[in-house]
């Protein structure tokens, strides 16, 4: 009897399995075959969509300015020009870097402005045909970028290289950040704080931004805020409640439950394209071939290893550079008076000759 | 004047005419955005390879993860035949993944699964329950073939070559995020044991009741099991409490206060806006509609943005139902054999449409539909333009020259 | 009487009641654009009903616009010759203003005719999604009733004296210039959103105009 049992669970057991044994194999079979016809099918779409970026490209004029190469349909643009304006810029951002830019022609449809057709749908980037020679050159400038070479910069800049050297404004921009940005990084490195600085641009390995970025008071704000619907809708509301009332664990440990890339930067993509923009300039037109050399890390030391000077010198440099552009307080022209005193002389005699004022 | 009055009236007439002949029949554009963004990057729609590509993909995934469940099934089976022979409550728990929890963690992880089948009812289930947790700490690096682990829960519901068996799947991810099961001796918390009792879905109504009738099973194969994706609350048979409780996104989505309500609203077929409405009969219809698509033993809770489920919350329909009629009545509409309307209408003993235009509203208030302003607005404007014209002529009487 | 008080304010605002009998016929057949039979460029019904709503905010702005237009061209000549013809006419004034707002309205008939003609014809002509459907006459009847209680409003803030309007315009300023003064100071008072939604939302008298003017709905 009692051998009896185990043999009837075995075959049970294996009534049971029986169908599910079947199963697997034949699941393991349909996947396989599946995976390989999927890869056969993406091959066939990648070519097939080589074969359509080439039909794209077919009949295209070829403009060249040094290394740039754009594919451009014929059109009154003024591409040529603003390239020769283009690559000089590029050149002196990049340096012998620049060069990769030979292997990856541009593709521009210059659409016409007068009509309202509908712009053929591609890959090429749309300019209507009227733009002048400056905004165009500036957009040529701004399309070369590579920083798709190098996903750790691209990760890091959050934004495309802009291969251009700031004259002030963008600099200004950076500076108000840093006195306004509520975040006592910010606000250490307006003060002075190399470190503050780093932490600000996010140039080291950021294992805790919370608490690197912000302070007690700014910690709570964030909370209150910005997130506190969400965690209050996401079962946190207890804790929220204790941040209010001052626990500044409770608001650190709910700024560490978001997710990565959910806190705000202290610093925008603005400041740091302004800091890789040092890096080049104090380093020379070679830099960026050098930081494209660099092993993967922590973006400050490999700007200061490309830029041949330590990191501090670095963030000493850009920080003097943001602080000489300080942006004029309350900029009103000279001839601003003039104008509204002359405004106020139209207005007021439009006054005068109203009829409540006339006798007949 | 007679002359100078025709032309005044034919001009208007002809131009609406002019208008009408241009205009009509309706053009296929719209006239609003239609050339606002034109240097916008054109998308263009995928080539007839790239959807090949795609629905291959989309094939392979279904494959691929059914292949896993049933492997994970395999692994499951001695514990779960172990549990049916020795009649032990409670589900089978098996931990899968790319990354490991420590032994506190699974410990953990076990408590809250006993306690959520124990809040549920389940006891000695009727259907084998096997739970398989799958935990995910960092973003898994790219791979060749298309990924096809599931970021939602699934359950792999008792079919023909299994009929004893439900397998949960739990995919438990951080991706990068600090996360209570990553402790080493983690503390339970409201929110994962929510989440895991959650998680039980579909396998719970299997359990509680076993495998439906024929045609209410035919009928939620083909809707894709998405009246049953929540558990009930075993509460008194008191209402479910409104939209906030376990579903803060729905909430947020479907609130009148937000100005993407009516966005949301209309995200819903026709049916369900219907019903949204106070429509009973619309009520009806999106309740018992059955389902597109191929049927699979596969039933995922990811949410279709495109398209979500109909009738709105359906999600909970039958959570709040079983809450509603309590078990044993539920129980017999999950067994019957009747077709789906009848054994509905059975248990709710009152017609599909018009409870399930009382639960929708306690999801959502009542919207109007049409542009008929509600009777009340419409006496108070009249009311506003008579008092308006009243008071210029009472104060008509006192003006005076001067 | 009441034949040379209509014809008097159709000389005065015949142009607005064309105009806006046009604008009322145009505007549910633009709203209908896009709702073709086409496969290959119909819209989901998501989108035409979105495109439905975003059309339908012309509807009480029109409804305001024609009601203010009309009622400032009924009171106009009047101000203007200080109501002494007015005055003078050898019937009760309550008896004359009652005739000058009837023939306001008769004007304003075209309009809400206009309206219930537009919708009707995009009606008939616009190819729906299944599942929805329209509601010309609600709309048109709808419009009538907000375009009649803009301009008895109107009318009668028109009729009131310079010092009246002064009073009602300078209470709307305050409100607006406390509100702005609050915000610049940090303060946290929200004077014109209870005052918004007492007005223009259920049960306010102003209700009429809000809400969705939906010529296509499920």
């Amino acid at each position: 009897m009692s051998e009896r049992v185990p043999a009837a669970c075995c075959a049970v057991v294996l009534t049971l399995c029986a169908p599910l044994a079947g199963q697997i194999p034949k699941l393991r079979a349909r996947a396989d075959s599946l995976l390989v016809e999927w890869r056969q099918a993406k091959q066939f779409a990648d070519l097939q969509d080589s074969l359509r970026l080439g039909r794209e490209r077919g009949g295209r004029d070829t403009i060249r300015a040094g290394s740039l190469t754009y594919l451009v349909n014929p059109s009154p643009l003024p591409l040529a020009q603003a390239a020769a304006i283009a690559w000089p810029q590029v050149e002196r951002f990049y340096g012998p870097a620049a060069q990769a830019f030979a292997q990856r022609p541009f593709l521009i449809q210059a659409v016409d402005p007068d009509t309202n057709e509908d712009v053929p749908p591609g890959q090429a980037i749309k300019i209507l045909w009227n733009t002048d020679v400056a905004p165009l050159a500036r957009a040529l400038v701004a399309m070369a970028d590579l920083g798709p070479l190098d996903p750790g910069l691209r990760d890091w800049l959050g934004g495309v290289v802009v291969p251009r050297f700031d004259s002030g404004p963008a600099h200004a921009a950076v500076y108000v950040q840093l006195v306004t940005a509520p975040s006592q990084a910010a606000q250490r490195c307006y003060r002075g704080d190399p470190t503050a600085c780093r932490d600000a641009l996010s140039l080291g390995a950021m294992t805790d931004p919370a608490s690197q970025w912000y302070g007690p008071a700014e910690r709570r704000a964030l909370v209150l805020t910005q997130y506190g619907d969400f965690l209050r809708r996401t079962n946190h509301g207890l804790a929220v409640r204790s941040c209010e009332q001052g626990s500044n664990e409770s608001c650190l440990e709910l700024l560490r439950s978001l997710a990565p890339g959910a806190l705000p930067q202290p610093l925008d993509y603005q400041a740091r394209l302004t800091f890789l923009e040092t890096a080049v300039r104090v380093g020379g037109a070679e830099t960026f071939q050098r930081f494209l050399a660099t092993p993967a890390g922590p973006m400050g030391s490999r700007l200061a290893a490309a830029a041949r000077v330590s990191e501090d010198s670095l963030v000493g440099r850009w920080r003097s550079d943001v602080l000489a552009a300080r942006p004029t307080p309350v900029p009103l022209p000279v001839w601003g008076a003039w104008v509204a005193l002359g405004w106020i002389v139209v207005f007021g005699t439009c006054g005068l000759r109203s009829s409540r004022w006339r006798v007949s | 004047m007679a002359r100078q009055l025709r032309w005044w009236i034919a001009a208007p007439l002809g131009a609406c005419l002019v208008f009408a002949i241009a205009y009509l029949p309706p053009r296929p554009m719209p006239l609003l955005g239609q050339r606002v963004f034109r240097l916008a990057q054109t998308f263009e729609p995928p080539t007839p390879y790239r959807q090949r590509v795609q629905e291959l993909a989309g094939r392979y995934r279904r494959t691929a993860f059914e292949l896993a469940m049933r492997e994970y099934e395999d692994s499951l089976r001695p514990e779960l035949e172990q549990h049916r022979a020795q009649e032990v409550p409670g589900p089978a728990v098996y931990f899968a993944g790319p990354d490991s929890l420590s032994d506190s963690a699974q410990g953990l992880v076990r408590a809250l699964l006993e306690r959520a089948w124990n809040r549920l009812g389940l006891g000695i289930s009727k259907i084998s329950v096997g739970v398989v947790i799958s935990v995910v700490f960092q973003r898994p690096p790219p791979q060749e073939a298309p990924a096809h682990f599931p970021q939602a829960d699934v359950d792999l519901i008792p079919d023909s070559t299994n009929r004893t068996t439900c397998l949960a799947f739990i995919p438990i991810i951080y991706w990068g995020r600090p996360g209570i099961l990553k402790l080493a001796r983690p503390a339970p918390t409201a929110k994962l044991a929510e989440q895991l009792q959650r998680s039980l879905g579909t396998c719970a109504y299997f359990a509680k009741f076993g495998a439906p009738g024929q045609e209410i099973a035919r009928w939620l194969t083909s809707r894709h099991y998405d009246l049953a994706e929540d558990p009930w609350t075993m509460r008194t048979p008191a209402r479910s409490s409104r939209v906030g409780l376990w579903d803060p996104d729905f909430n947020e989505l479907l609130d009148p206060d937000k100005p993407w309500f009516w966005f949301q609203v209309y995200r819903y077929g026709p049916d369900a806006v219907g019903c949204i409405a106070g429509r009973p009969a619309a009520c009806g219809r999106a309740a018992l509609a059955g389902g597109p698509g191929p049927t699979s033993p596969i039933v995922s809770t990811e949410q279709n943005w495109r398209t979500p489920a109909s009738p709105a919350g359906a999600n909970r329909y039958f959570a709040d139902l079983v809450d509603d009629i309590g078990p044993e009545r539920f129980g017999r509409f999950w067994n019957s054999e009747l077709p789906p309307d009848t054994a509905l209408a059975t248990a709710m003993r009152m017609p599909v449409g018009e409870w399930t235009r009382r639960w929708q509203a306690t999801l959502v208030p009542p919207i109007r539909l049409g542009p008929v302003a509600p009777p009340s607005a419409m006496m108070l404007a009249t009311l506003l333009g008579v008092v308006a014209v009243a008071l210029v002529m009472l104060t008509a009487k006192r003006r005076q020259v001067r | 009487m009441f034949r040379v008080v209509l014809y008097g304010q159709w000389k005065w605002s015949r142009i607005i009641v064309v105009l806006g009998a046009i604008a009322g016929f145009a505007l549910p057949i633009l709203s209908v654009q896009g709702a073709t039979g086409d496969p290959a460029s119909a819209l989901r019904p998501g989108e035409l009903l979105g495109i439905v709503q975003a059309w339908g905010v012309l509807y009480p702005v029109l409804a305001a616009a024609l009601g203010l237009l009309v009622a400032i061209a009924t009171w106009a000549p009047d101000h203007r010759g200080r109501h002494v013809q007015a005055l003078s006419l050898p019937l009760p004034r309550w008896r004359y203003v009652l005739l000058r707002f009837a023939a306001g309205l008769v004007l304003l008939v075209p309009a809400m005719l206009g309206v219930l003609a537009g919708a009707v014809l995009a009606s008939a002509t616009a190819t729906l999604p299944a599942g929805l459907e329209t509601y010309p006459v609600a709309l048109a009847i709808r419009f009538a009733l907000a375009l009649a209680v803009a301009y008895a409003v109107f009318f009668a803030i028109s009729a009131g004296t310079t010092r009246t309007a002064g009073i009602i315009l300078g209470i709307i300023g305050a409100v607006i210039v406390v509100q702005v003064v609050a915000s610049a100071a940090g303060i946290e008072l929200d004077l014109t959103s209870p005052v918004q939604a007492v007005v223009m939302n259920w049960p306010g008298p102003l209700a009429i105009f809000t809400g969705r003017w939906m010529l296509i709905d499920v």
